[in-house]
């Protein structure tokens, strides 16, 4: 492409169309506003590009709506949704404008179809996904013929990936679910998943900030262990907790439940922390996407979504894991 | 005009020579041609809105070297120029074959290629596609991409004033992403900014135009278009600051800047994100020109390339609104606050802002408005150890059209912004074809 031309026009002579993929929803400024990725123009190398750099999209609504005074419906559009619209400053293609959604359907190929599979936890088997929004990617979902792991929701105590080790002390399995997840570690799972659009789309340095800390959470042999449990009910690699404020530890349960997933899988605890920071503002997620180092993006999320006591913080040393996994994964 | 003739090395093929003109091609590792030998004609471009210089290569080849080396394009030549001026540098410079232009059969055994090159730099961009996101100013957006895709330094003159904004490189090469936005940048008066690569010199130069235009003309004595000072009775440097010959065409369209809204117009900057447009007035002289003038301190300028007394009906030709330009200049792309903590591409924090895109638009033209193409001797410019070529002033006698008098012709004469070049190295000697921009006179 050339470099664009000189602005001597009228704006609407000069006309872009785009086709795009919605990622957020949340506008801060509560206007109905989305972020787009947009095939062509927006790479989908999340380290060149982060979601957090991805402009702001405005949309445009019916004319059967108000438009002033804020009267009308609101914006309707959901995460992920295939969008069309057109840039309002033409090939300089820095203000998009969305304009409406295109259905599509959600199993193309084998791959979308395999993404589109969950695990039932009642028969261990893969099935289609019958509910709708979940995120969650099946491609790489293996078969659960003996899924010795499958548990109900509601069972209490420890799952079976907890065993004892020759030494009496206690081991954690990896769960099947997460084994063809890339990594080596469930670390490094984490790591790769928040790097994914599915993720958030974080730069590696945001994503290590946040692992660094599920490090210091629920480190044990120098790995995430999302089977884990601390002596006051503290739970999976965030450490979610039941406080007599909020459920968090209930809502990761749940919200695993919800989608047929292990709750005690490096996926589910992933994809909830995923949802707890596109859900909620005050978890930090504009924090963290907007922090340009490794460190600041442990703080923000240890201070936003951790909230650990003053004697529990230590985030130098949440800094300090942060920083090793991202020299682990070759991005330092 | 007459050709100079003398005896001196510096008046003649005497004045330069090529160390070496390497050639060479990953195809045949290990193993290089010097051309320098049966070189017989070099030219290097250079312009002042190009951060790359092209170039043409004429050798005779008796060796089969086209054939040889099987030149597809893509193969490396690495240029050494020399002044045999004691005391000066070599000046080397890397290209790239960008095509073979011809190869014309002289003999059974000798064939005359001529070959078109491209500055490293721009080969290598456009082996290069920018994708990404950035936060910064315009010179440190630029620096970025100069450093990481291109392995250039940036030298900057003149401070860019508009602030940090974000920005996603829409897949443009390097240094068409570089050259886009340093479009955004002015400076503080709404001068705009030029980038451009040099003859002398590695860095790719970034500047604004006062900076361009506020500096002493480089030459002490003035080359002039008087052919009695190419007699060979006078002193060397006179003969060689003998204009050899001298063109001015295709200038003062005052018409044409009219009609494109340069010299006045109206302008309408919406912004999507509160539905209130901003508008506002430009009026070149009163809004450029003047600020022009008041910001050069090595000059007094008389003469304006526009005059606010050329009228209609009573009124200033530049308080006519020729054109009405109405641009989407922001929807918020970046707005989290509710204030404009990042700006996107085009935005700006008020009218002046955006008024300052106008000014740079106009004077990038005015500039253009008035220039002259003269052709000289090149000994005095390839010193080696300075750029003395584009970004530089050079001072200009032309001769007034009285005769006997030997007076300047105020018009043409004076101070110029060198704008191109087209160095040409030959066995007849090396000469320089220069093109100057003149924004306003002395006199």
């Amino acid at each position: 492409m050339t470099i664009p031309s000189s602005y001597s026009e009228y704006y609407g002579d000069e006309t872009r169309w785009f086709i795009g993929v919605v990622l957020d929803v949340n506008d801060p400024l509560q206007l109905g506003r989305v972020k787009v990725r947009i095939h062509g123009i927006h790479t989908s190398n999340v380290i060149d590009i982060p979601q957090g750099d991805l402009p702001w999209a405005q949309t445009v609504l019916p004319v059967t709506e108000g438009g002033v005074s804020g009267l009308g419906a609101n914006v309707g559009i959901k995460p992920q949704s295939q969008v069309f619209g057109i840039f309002l400053d033409g090939k300089n293609s820095q203000l998009p404008l969305v304009m409406g959604s295109i259905p599509k359907i959600e199993s193309l190929s084998a791959a979308a179809t395999a993404e589109r599979k969950v695990l039932d936890i009642t028969t261990g088997n893969v099935k289609p996904e019958t509910q709708t929004g979940t995120s969650l990617t099946g491609a790489d979902l293996p078969s659960l013929d003996n899924s010795s792991y499958v548990k109900p929701v509601s069972a209490v105590g420890a799952p079976p990936t907890v065993q004892l080790n020759s030494n009496g002390r206690k081991t954690y399995l990896q769960c099947p679910i997460d084994e063809k997840l890339p990594g080596q570690s469930n670390s490094e799972k984490a790591f790769t998943f928040f790097l994914t659009p599915e993720g958030g789309g974080y730069t590696p340095m945001q994503s290590a900030g946040i692992v660094g800390n599920l490090l210091q959470e629920s480190g044990f042999g120098g790995d995430i262990q999302p089977a884990i449990v601390n002596s006051i009910g503290a739970t999976g690699i965030a450490q979610w907790l039941n406080t007599k404020w909020e459920n968090r530890r209930d809502n990761m349960k749940n919200f695993a439940a919800e989608r047929n997933i292990p709750w005690f899988s490096v996926i589910a605890q992933c994809l909830f922390i995923k949802y707890e920071l596109d859900t909620y503002g005050y978890f930090g997620k504009k924090g963290i996407l907007n922090s340009r180092t490794v460190d600041e993006a442990a703080e923000i999320f240890c201070l936003k979504y951790e909230r650990p006591g003053a004697h529990e913080a230590n985030i130098p040393k949440r800094q300090k894991y942060a920083r090793e996994l991202l020299e682990k994964m070759d991005y330092s | 005009m007459a050709a100079i003739k003398s005896g001196d090395p510096s008046l003649s093929n005497k004045s330069f020579y090529f160390p070496s003109i390497i050639l060479t091609t990953d195809r045949i590792a290990n193993k290089e041609f010097d051309l320098a030998p049966v070189t017989v004609e070099l030219e290097i471009f250079e312009n002042i809105t190009n951060p790359y210089l092209t170039g043409n290569l004429v050798f005779i080849d008796s060796n089969s070297i086209l054939g040889g080396v099987d030149i597809i394009g893509g193969e490396k030549i690495t240029v050494t120029i020399q002044s045999t001026k004691p005391g000066t540098f070599p000046i080397e410079k890397t290209f790239y074959i960008k095509a073979v232009n011809n190869a014309k059969r002289v003999n059974n055994s000798n064939e005359v290629i001529s070959l078109s090159l491209i500055e490293d730099v721009a080969f290598i961009s456009a082996l290069h596609n920018v994708n990404k996101s950035y936060n910064g100013t315009c010179g440190e957006i630029i620096s970025s991409i100069a450093d990481s895709y291109l392995r250039k330094n940036i030298s900057q003159v003149g401070e860019d004033f508009q602030r940090k904004f974000k920005v996603i490189i829409p897949n443009l090469a390097p240094l068409s992403a570089i050259q886009w936005i340093k479009r955004k940048a002015t400076n503080s008066l709404g001068f705009p900014f030029y980038l451009y690569s040099t003859l002398v010199g590695d860095d790719l130069v970034f500047t604004d135009l006062t900076s361009l235009m506020d500096q002493n003309a480089m030459n002490t004595a003035a080359f002039g278009t008087d052919q009695s000072q190419a007699n060979t009775g006078s002193s060397v440097v006179a003969q060689r600051r003998t204009v050899l010959s001298y063109d001015y065409s295709n200038n003062d369209d005052l018409h044409s800047l009219i009609a494109g809204g340069v010299v006045g117009s109206k302008h309408i900057s919406i912004d999507t994100m509160t539905g209130r447009p901003k508008e506002f007035n430009f009026d070149v002289n009163a809004d450029a020109l003047l600020k022009y003038k008041a910001a050069l301190t090595t000059k007094d300028l008389r003469m304006l390339p526009f005059d606010s007394e050329f009228k209609y009906n009573n009124e200033s030709l530049s308080t006519y609104k020729s054109r009405t330009i109405a641009q989407v200049m922001s929807s918020g792309a970046y707005m989290t606050e509710s204030y404009n903590k990042d700006l996107s591409y085009n935005q700006e924090d008020t009218a002046e802002g955006y008024k300052r895109k106008i000014v740079a638009e106009s004077m990038w033209n005015f500039l253009l408005k008035s220039v002259s193409s003269w052709t000289i001797n090149g000994f005095d410019f390839i010193d080696g150890y300075h750029n003395t070529s584009i970004g530089r002033v050079i001072n200009l006698k032309v001769s007034s059209n009285t005769d006997g008098t030997n007076t300047e012709d105020a018009k043409q004469s004076g101070d110029h912004l060198i704008i191109a070049n087209r160095h040409k190295f030959t066995t007849d000697g090396y000469y320089i074809a220069m093109s100057g921009a003149k924004l306003g006179s002395v006199k």
